[in-house]
């Protein structure tokens, strides 16, 4: 009897518990998809209509214009080594990030990640009516920091490479507070003083690799126990403890994926927040609709264009810090290397901040997206075509992404009027 | 080294800086003043200097002696040239800018990055499927000894017409003309009063569309034409890129504040600054303070960031540039 009462006991409680189970995970997944709700079936999603088709029409173009080179080629128009072959150019290419299976997709998602952190600096900044055409400078000051700490400090592993992020931050940070303060004290315009502060970061980077003693060493053995050593035109990379973890990398394929997606989503998921349900957010993007009124409706205008610029620089520097804190990531003492390799990160974040919509969501979409077509781009070479095609692609999206705001708007309004016209109509029937 | 002939080295040098920068800016001015912000004029740039140097490559002896052998009458005329194709290449590329941001009413910046991103690509994707690389060579160099019977002249003809190109009194004209355009003539006042108050221009008949179509045509011809010219000064190469200089240009406009002789002097103290920090160690005093190349690089960008400072209270920024013209709008 006393058995059948406890089982009777655990039954309940284990239904309640199950039941509350259920609730809780409901609660937080309807918190986590009311976001994807909203973007997919709001003004969110019909908002990135427009994106969407400019991605299909710059893929259309892409193929059109392989399309054309293989012609060319065929009819002998111009001579190459190697003939383009048309169909497979174009499986790699819309493979994108798919090529090899799991690798290519941790690859793709490693790559992603600081794209995503600067796209998300750049569309932040949109967002509040500032142009942060900057983010390569604090991307850099961003890595430079990360690295110093990374290289400078000896700590243990999780402490160490979260101080290294948390530097990235800061260096980023103050590297565009000083953008914010010449804008609101100054009246300096933010784009120029911006394009200034990314050479310095560059010269200032180079600087402090050579002087800050984190400079590579080329040594060549000259005798027995004797080491010939000359500096290397690169920097070090970050010691073991301070590059980031690779949680996941075994699943996919066991190279380079590392915890820099999660944290670049995690930033993905708090700027959503701030942008969206805290009363900071609303009065940046307050003023970034109108100036003059939000300043009208008394809002500290000068902190404001402070804050979002400190706040863009953060997401930059961060990832800057993401970009470095690899095992095997060194920054290169030249301006066309250090411009290929980290400051064009920046560059690409106005790229992804634009097809994004500036909204975080869409932001890491469009981060996704430009990873994928990049590693489309590099597997062309297979089909000898060239990779740089990727890059015209993406700018063609882009280009199309500027008029197809106009064009979704053009077709929606005449939809409008068609619907209005239609129910003038069916009233006239009525009567 | 004597030091007049210093001065002399550091201001040809100064010139070839200050004359590409000086000439896409006047682009740029004659562009915000109409009321289209053309931050395209780096992506402009590179396909002006592409085109413009491939056509160089195409057209120029084609042996490195004869090449040297050019009178320079010959080279001058081969310059122009060049910088006219490359010109109608940069016109004819921000046509796509002047179609999204005019007809289309898209947002400038957004049309604007695009062709950024599409002229690097687009000039490496060709270059390197015609050429094999991405550096197109040529031969010619276009510097001229002396100028004619004019370098005899003592200190102006050491100053101007020795050691220079083309290049210099195309800048000079260019800036010329755009100034007697846009405050002597009435298309120019009509095109300034679009970038100002475009709702009142319109009533008076002007129509918006046609000068902002015009203005951002012509900074394409300039922002072509100053790819060009980089390209040919910089060196005997173009590798697709041309080092920010768009976005620099830019920002020499702004810090000349939309006015064209500010902006001549603008170009001159940019270009100035890069030419001492480039050449610091051929300057006695700088090279004996022994401080790091990198340091000195950053000179002409923290001169200009603190000479904005010291200059943009009073901004006279066109004030409707960037905002797309929409007749409903009032």
């Amino acid at each position: 009897m006393k058995g059948h009462e406890l089982w009777n006991k655990i039954k309940a409680f284990s239904v309640k518990a199950a039941k509350a189970t259920w609730s809780f995970l409901k609660k937080v997944g309807l918190a986590c998809g009311h976001g994807l709700k909203k973007f997919f079936t709001g003004s969110g999603f019909r908002s990135a209509v427009p994106s969407f088709l400019s991605i299909g029409l710059g893929l259309v173009f892409g193929i059109f214009t392989m399309f054309i080179i293989w012609l060319l080629v065929r009819w002998k128009v111009f001579d190459v080594v190697n003939d383009p072959k048309f169909f497979l150019g174009v499986t790699k290419l819309l493979m994108g990030g798919f090529n090899q299976g799991m690798y290519s997709v941790g690859y793709m998602l490693y790559r992603a990640a600081p794209l995503i952190l600067t796209g998300l600096s750049v569309g932040f900044a949109f967002k509040t009516g500032l142009f942060n055409i900057g983010a390569p400078g604090q991307l850099v000051v961003g890595s430079l920091a990360a690295l110093l700490v990374g290289v400078k400090l000896q700590l243990a592993a999780p402490w160490h490479w979260m101080l290294c992020l948390l530097a990235g931050m800061a260096a980023g940070a103050i590297w565009a507070f000083i953008v914010g303060l010449f804008k609101s004290v100054f009246n300096v315009h933010e784009v120029v003083a911006s394009i200034m502060m990314n050479y310095i970061a560059m010269y200032f980077t180079f600087w402090a690799i050579e002087n800050l003693g984190i400079q590579n060493q080329f040594c060549i053995r000259t005798g027995p126990n004797r080491w010939t050593c000359s500096l290397a035109p690169n920097s070090v990379t970050v010691l073991s403890t301070a590059a980031l973890p690779k949680g996941l990398a075994e699943f996919f394929g066991g190279y380079s994926l590392n915890i820099g997606i999660v944290i670049a989503l995690i930033a993905v998921v708090v700027m959503y927040i701030i942008l969206h349900k805290t009363t900071l957010g609303y009065q940046l993007k307050a003023a970034g609709f109108n100036r003059e009124a939000s300043r009208y409706a008394g809002m500290n205008t000068k902190r404001n264009i402070i804050l979002s610029m400190v706040i863009a620089g953060m997401l930059a520097g961060l990832g800057g810090a993401v970009a470095i804190m690899v095992s095997d990531k060194r920054m290169f003492l030249e301006e066309g290397l250090m411009s290929a390799e980290f400051m064009s990160l920046g560059f690409d974040g106005i790229s992804i901040a634009l097809l994004g919509i500036s909204e975080p969501i869409g932001i890491a979409l469009a981060g996704l997206f430009l990873a994928f077509i990049r590693q489309g781009g590099d597997y062309m070479d297979l089909a000898n075509y060239m990779k740089e095609l990727a890059d015209v692609i993406t700018s063609v999206i882009i280009y199309f992404s500027a008029l197809s705001v106009v064009l979704y708007q053009w077709i929606s309004k005449r939809k409008a009027k068609k619907k209005t016209l239609l129910k003038g109509e069916e009233g006239s029937d009525e009567r | 080294m004597i030091f007049s002939e210093l001065i002399y080295n550091l201001t040809h040098s100064t010139f070839e800086t200050m004359i590409p920068l000086l000439i896409v800016a006047v682009g740029a001015m004659i562009c915000e003043k109409s009321g289209v912000t053309n931050i395209a004029l780096e992506g402009i740039m590179i396909i002006g200097a592409f085109v413009g140097v491939w056509f160089v490559k195409a057209v120029e002896p084609q042996t490195l002696i004869l090449a040297a052998q050019q009178t320079n009458l010959e080279k001058s005329i081969l310059f122009l040239e060049g910088a006219l194709i490359g010109g109608i290449a940069g016109m004819l590329f921000s046509w796509l800018h002047a179609y999204a941001s005019i007809s289309m009413k898209a947002d400038q910046t957004i049309s604007a990055t695009a062709l950024n991103l599409i002229a690097p690509a687009l000039a490496v994707f060709i270059a390197r499927s015609v050429f094999g690389g991405k550096q197109i060579a040529f031969k010619t160099s276009f510097k001229m000894q002396e100028v004619g019977s004019l370098a005899n002249i003592p200190v102006i003809g050491d100053l101007f017409f020795k050691s220079v190109n083309v290049g210099l009194y195309v800048g000079i004209v260019v800036l010329l003309i755009a100034w007697i355009f846009l405050y002597k003539t009435k298309t120019g006042l009509r095109l300034m009063a679009c970038g100002e108050n475009p709702h009142a221009a319109d009533s008076l008949g002007v129509n918006i569309f046609r000068v902002r179509y015009g203005a951002v045509l012509a900074s394409g011809f300039l922002g072509g034409m100053g790819g060009f010219i980089f390209a040919v000064s910089a060196g005997k190469e173009f590798d697709g890129t041309v080092l920010g200089y768009g976005f620099l240009a830019i920002a020499v406009l702004i810090f000349g504040n939309w006015k064209p002789f500010r902006v001549l002097f603008a170009a001159f103290f940019f270009g100035l600054m890069k030419t001492i920090s480039a050449s610091y160690s051929a300057i006695p005093f700088l090279n004996d303070m022994e401080i790091s190349p990198h340091l000195y690089k950053m000179i002409p960008y923290v001169a200009t960031l603190i000479v904005l400072v010291a200059s943009s209270k009073a901004s006279h920024a066109p004030k409707a540039a960037g905002k797309i013209y929409d007749k409903g709008t009032r």
